[in-house]
């Protein structure tokens, strides 16, 4: 038996993709399959695609070498992580950062909402929350960040309304990023125009179940803050 | 003398930068009564933007020609001189075909179906027409390989005839 490459998303729909994703909403049922954009909008949209390919993101060249063939489901859902993380206002270098760090954290959120297939979000959705605070370590420091150092956390969509309790710190700002509606709208417009099959879908829940590792690491992967 | 050698050098680079079109394409464009001319003036058109040579479903020459032939044309790329086209039919809830040119050599048409190995086999290098109805646009197309793809569906390598226009 050959090996069975995986399927890819031409560069050309990159563009699309982004459009979809950040303008995903709850219900997947009536999505616009080929979404009309003006020219400066889809050139805004490439921009911001090419700004996150300076930071070799989602892949490289040297890293996937058929990168030039289109991109894997899995480097979708990280664009897609990314794409959300710099439509928050979040500097590229951070977002890029963020997505790659807490990759496997955010694959897994993503994973679980593929595996329930497209439809209407649940309450047991996963969102991401990031404490996004620059100066936080000026700060007194609080107990989680010496036991754990994560600074992105997943709660499910009916906990949102517990974001200060104690687990997630008393204090500070949040950034709440809904990566499970993206990727039911992602998965949406890919199966409806069939440009992957269901069977990518399942290799990538797959092989996320095995992978191993914490969901989340620290921000800055080597310096250790305090 | 040097000016026959400019003269074949000019020869030359005009072959060189004529386009080519696919079979399925050409008689696609030819129902719809678009010219392949004008498929490649409006991608022209898109480079001096500074935009991807990619004609969007949204274009009205696309537009143009789904109206003519009923056939859902998403896409008209240009990569290397040759036009490429992408087919995305659906029927009903769902896709029903699709016909996609990734390269010139590299064309692939996909649609709900089984078939036997040993037929799979027997249906290397017969015409598309053979396998599937619904190809009205797709004439001239020889099938390559036959592989189911795992969910219900076939796909299918194809090798149309590529013409310079």
């Amino acid at each position: 038996m050959t090996d069975v490459l995986p399927e890819r998303l031409s560069s050309s729909h990159l563009e699309d993709l982004a459009l979809i994703v950040l303008s995903a909403r709850t219900d997947t049922s009536n999505i616009n399959l080929y979404p009309e954009m003006r020219s400066d909008v889809r050139a805004r949209l490439r921009s911001r695609l090419k700004q996150l390919g300076r930071y070799n993101f989602p892949a490289s060249l040297t890293e996937d070498k058929a990168l030039r063939r289109g991109y894997t489901l899995r480097q979708c859902c990280r664009l897609t992580v990314a794409l959300l993380l710099i439509d928050a206002h979040l500097p590229a270098s951070l977002a890029v950062t963020l997505a790659s760090n807490n990759e496997l954290g955010f694959l897994r959120a993503m994973a679980d909402r593929l595996a329930r297939g497209i439809g209407i979000a649940m309450p047991n959705d996963l969102v991401a929350v990031i404490m996004t605070g620059e100066l936080q370590d000026a700060f007194a420091v609080p107990a989680w960040l010496a036991t754990e150092p994560a600074r992105v956390r997943f709660v499910r969509r009916d906990e949102i309304g517990r974001l200060w309790t104690d687990d997630l710190t008393g204090s500070g700002a949040r950034l709440v990023v809904d990566v499970a509606t993206a990727t039911g709208a992602l998965w949406a417009w890919i199966s409806a125009r069939r440009l992957m099959t269901d069977l990518a879908r399942t290799a990538l829940i797959a092989e996320i179940e095995y992978e191993e590792g914490a969901g989340c690491m620290a921000l800055e992967g080597e310096k250790k803050r305090g | 003398m040097q000016t026959a050698i400019a003269f074949a050098f000019f020869v030359l680079y005009l072959q060189r930068m004529r386009r080519s079109l696919s079979s399925p394409s050409a008689s696609l464009f030819s129902q719809a009564g678009v010219r392949a001319g004008e498929f490649d003036a409006a991608i022209d058109d898109l480079v001096w933007a500074k935009a991807p040579a990619i004609l969007r479903f949204d274009h009205p020459l696309m537009q143009r020609v789904r109206d003519g032939t009923g056939i859902n044309l998403v896409q008209v790329s240009r990569r290397s001189r040759n036009l490429l086209i992408e087919i995305e039919q659906h029927s009903g809830g769902g896709p029903s075909w699709q016909y996609r040119e990734h390269t010139p050599r590299r064309c692939t048409f996909s649609c709900q179906g089984q078939l036997p190995v040993t037929i799979e086999t027997a249906l290397q290098g017969e015409l598309l027409e053979r396998l599937v109805i619904p190809a009205a646009a797709l004439q001239g197309v020889m099938i390559a390989h036959v592989a189911p793809s795992g969910d219900g569906w076939l796909n299918v390598d194809v090798t149309p005839t590529w013409h310079i226009f």
